[in-house]
């Protein structure tokens, strides 16, 4: 596997940072060029230094167990911790990924010097919770405030959903900016390597912190926002974690996973006064947006998240939430799209035993029901599954092999 | 607690930099100074930030649920990190130590540009294996190649075998030497931070961040070798040290690396068995009272864990620093008498010697037969019966004897300074 020496190019209004991948074997899917596309006000950030291709490349060389040259720069910091990265990886997942040898053409230093504190600005309890922390009145220290949030299209929002990612940025911008954060919008295609390959809820670490890379120019430190605790992390080692994340950094750029010694329903009551959490919170795992509502409240993330915001009785004050609970009763909806492997219950329970009582024998039923529901949907034959995708049911917004590309980019690359 | 801004002042060809510890609860036990010193010319390169007294001193504040309130400066990336520091050793210890408040008087890097690049030195597998990992042959990046190495008195060395101490660094001075590294001594009485509170194993790594810390002023890039690798690590082992909590404790100017736990310890021996400067120095002995020209006993358990591979490879002849080698597959009934069936490394000895030597392993599951049931046999003793034997040397426990880690002229000195 080639990666290739990273180029920039501005247009229409746009700089897009893109580097040529060249695999060994022909990959069905596979993506012919990375990129990054961010605003042209950002193109003076881009640099050509390798280590954003490396980063993400790394998991395509690791997973189909090719060795990699690298074309360009690459930092002597993230080289030196890359064996033990990829020992890492393939210690936890043994049979999916494996390390692999990596040639450097030149390892240097990125030529900057960034002052800039970045972190990626979802609008998710992670996220939000991470800029909370590092608001002004939270972290004193001016050097770990953050200045600027990137905001991902070709993550959570794909292309085709444009009117859904364009409603969401009007107001984290808006919301960004009055707290005195910069929002950068920044479109990728990087998740296309791990796309119907890789599980993306595993491997997404590396791929978001590639994100931040790009924007090696501008950002000296960059906070990741943890998805998992230290108790579940125990258990359930992912490819971002407080461990891994670190050896991502580079020489210009300090990589810090933040959040970890949290669990979620703490960041949720944290964030549960904050009225720019009230006003853009997104949690949902449909894409269905309404205008101001973007939270389905029926799948599994808008119940879990609801659940304890209810409890505190500052449900009202959500904004985002289109069916937001307003009963005890109608924490039953959880039972719907429980999901058995993320066991938030085991935070759950201690939290309403503390905030509301009353909640905890509907808790319980939602459990017994959510479980029996999760046994019933594990069980149901492939050919079952399959023949209710046309109705709807088992489909995902993401199924489609090209579903992280922009053609419009690709093309540009290529001409 | 407070935790006092540091000072310095030279006696007799020596710097000794120190803090004074001041603890709420009454009866604490835990030192009243904490003390670095060094031969005097590297008296530019220790650091007044409080950084080195705080990493120590944060195990007191957690283990008497005191909070710390820090007097000087202290760098602000390591104050940022230790809450996370605190949650995880909290975490990883079961509650033995709780996470506490930190006041900082004033959050300021170090002033200083330091060019250094090391580790700690102690002649043992973990130090010789990131040795050679970083030596110029196999770390082609000069700016991670060592330049220094410490040696620390005070960290498995305790002050009455001070002899042993100064015979051991003259020759590892020498021998470093030649390869182009600065041994530097290093004297501190920062275990007592641990012992007898705690469980010594388990804290070192503050000894080794603490001396370092102290040095601020000559490394910016300190390497700490992993005890365990990834496997006992995601077993739960209960260490202070690992690839993340060492990390973490890294300021403006000092990056600390944890390196090697992607090794398991049978592999880092095979890795320096053909290395000479290992060969003829190999110091992996925990017994005390050896004679300063003895490097190991070829008795103790940790000896026979490191002969045991060797020998499986065929190298064992080459290794000169063993009082009694192993010679003979029968000789590997030696690890009974000192076996630990929990320690994390016997499953690690298993599978090495499955892969180098199979015709081996009829010898050690007799080995660790007998051994368990010798451990066994040991652990019900009565109370009694072992301090009536301990004035013939049995069941020391010689890093809890009084000042083991202490040297009481230090303090003597220290506190006329404080009077003056």
């Amino acid at each position: 596997m080639i990666i290739h020496q990273p180029e920039i190019i501005q247009k229409n209004g746009h700089a897009i940072l893109h580097a040529k991948i060249e695999m060994a074997k022909k990959r069905e899917n596979f993506p012919e060029h990375l990129w990054y596309r961010v605003p042209e006000r950002f193109a003076p950030y881009l640099k050509v230094q390798s280590d954003a291709f490396l980063v993400a490349g790394l998991l395509a060389g690791m997973y189909f167990k090719e060795d990699i040259e690298m074309r360009g720069t690459v930092s002597p910091r993230l080289a030196y911790h890359l064996e033990e990265y990829q020992f890492v990886l393939n210690f936890r997942t043994p049979d999916v990924v494996h390390p692999v040898s990596i040639q450097y053409e030149h390892l240097s230093p990125l030529e900057a010097n960034p002052t800039g504190v970045g972190t990626t600005f979802s609008g998710g309890v992670d996220s939000l919770f991470t800029i909370w922390s590092h608001l002004p009145q939270n972290q004193p220290n001016p050097n770990y405030q953050i200045t600027h949030g990137i905001f991902i299209r070709g993550f959570d929002i794909l292309y085709n959903e444009k009117d859904n990612y364009q409603q969401l940025f009007t107001q984290y911008t808006k919301q960004a900016s009055e707290i005195g954060i910069d929002l950068i919008e920044l479109e990728t295609n990087v998740v296309s390597i791990t796309h119907q390959r890789l599980n993306l809820s595993y491997f997404y670490g590396p791929l978001i912190l590639s994100t931040g890379l790009a924007m090696s120019g501008l950002l000296r430190r960059f906070y990741m926002p943890s998805s998992w605790d230290h108790y579940t992390l125990q258990h359930k080692a992912h490819a971002s974690d407080p461990l891994v994340d670190g050896f991502l950094s580079t020489d210009k750029m300090e990589i810090i996973h933040h959040g970890s010694i949290y669990r979620r329903i703490e960041k949720v009551e944290k964030i549960s006064n904050w009225e720019v959490a009230q006003k853009i919170l997104w949690v949902c795992l449909e894409a269905r947006f309404k205008e101001h509502s973007w939270n389905c409240s029926r799948c599994e993330k808008c119940v879990r998240t609801m659940i304890p915001l209810y409890a505190l009785g500052v449900l009202d004050k959500f904004n985002t939430f289109e069916k937001p609970i307003q009963k005890n009763r109608e924490i039953l909806w959880y039972a719907r799209k429980f999901n058995l492997r993320s066991n938030y219950l085991s935070e759950m329970f201690p939290f309403l035993k503390r905030k509301k009582p009353d909640m905890i024998p509907w808790l319980a039923a939602t459990a017994i029901l959510g479980y029996l529901r999760y046994l019933l949907i594990n069980y149901l034959p492939k050919a079952v599954k399959h023949g209710l995708r046309r109705y709807g049911y088992f489909v995902s917004h993401n199924d489609a092999p090209d579903a992280y590309e922009n053609p419009e980019v690709t093309q540009l690359i290529r001409s | 607690m407070i935790i006092h801004q540091p000072e310095i002042f030279t006696h007799e060809g020596h710097v000794i930099l120190w803090a004074k510890i001041e603890m709420d609860t009454p009866g604490s036990s835990f030192p009243k100074y904490l003390w670095y010193r060094v031969p005097e010319k590297y008296a530019s390169n220790l650091s007044l930030q409080s950084d080195a007294f705080l990493v120590p001193g944060l195990l007191g504040g957690m283990y008497y649920r005191e909070p710390i309130r820090v007097r000087g400066k202290v760098s602000p990336r390591l104050a940022y990190h230790l809450d996370e520091y605190q949650y995880v050793l909290s975490h990883t210890m079961s509650g033995a130590v709780q996470p506490v408040d930190i006041q900082y008087e004033r959050l300021h890097p170090l002033d200083a540009n330091p060019r250094a690049v090391g580790a700690t030195f102690s002649g043992g597998v973990d130090s010789f294996f990131t040795l050679l990992k970083h030596a110029p042959q196999n770390q082609l990046d000069p700016e991670y190649q060592f330049t220094h190495c410490l040696f620390i008195n005070g960290f498995d060395i305790v002050r009455k075998d001070n002899e042993k101490y100064k015979t051991i660094f003259t020759h590892y001075q020498k021998t470093l030497a030649e390869i182009n590294i600065e041994l530097v001594p290093i004297e501190t009485n920062v275990a007592n931070a641990i012992v007898p509170r705690l469980v010594y194993n388990q804290y070192f790594s503050i000894i080794l961040a603490g001396s370092t810390l102290a040095l601020g002023g000559l490394f910016k890039r300190f390497t700490i070798a992993s005890s365990y690798d990834f496997e006992l690590i995601q077993k739960g082992i209960h260490s202070s040290s690992s690839p993340l909590m060492d990390r973490v404790l890294s300021t403006e100017t000092l990056d600390f690396e944890h390196h090697g736990a992607n090794y398991t310890r049978a592999e880092k021996v095979a890795a320096i068995s053909d290395w000479k400067l290992a060969q003829e120095n190999l110091r992996v002995c925990g017994m005390p009272n050896l004679g300063p020209n003895l490097l190991n006993c070829s008795q103790c358990e940790k000896c026979t864990r490191t002969m045991i591979p060797l020998y499986a490879i065929g190298k064992i002849e080459k290794f000169t620093t063993f009082q009694e080698p192993l010679v003979s597959n029968r000789d590997l009934l030696r690890w009974a008498r000192k076996f630990a069936p929990y320690s994390g490394f016997v499953q690690d000895i298993f599978k090495f010697i499955q892969k180098q030597n199979p015709s081996l392993l009829p010898w050690l599951r007799t080995a660790a037969f007998l051994g368990t049931i010798r451990y066994w046999l040991i652990r019900l003793i009565p109370m009694f019966v072992k301090d009536a034997l301990k004035p013939y040397g049995y069941f020391n426990d010689y890093i809890k004897e009084e000042n083991a880690f202490e040297t009481p002229e230090v303090l003597e000195w220290i506190t006329d300074y404080e009077k003056k």
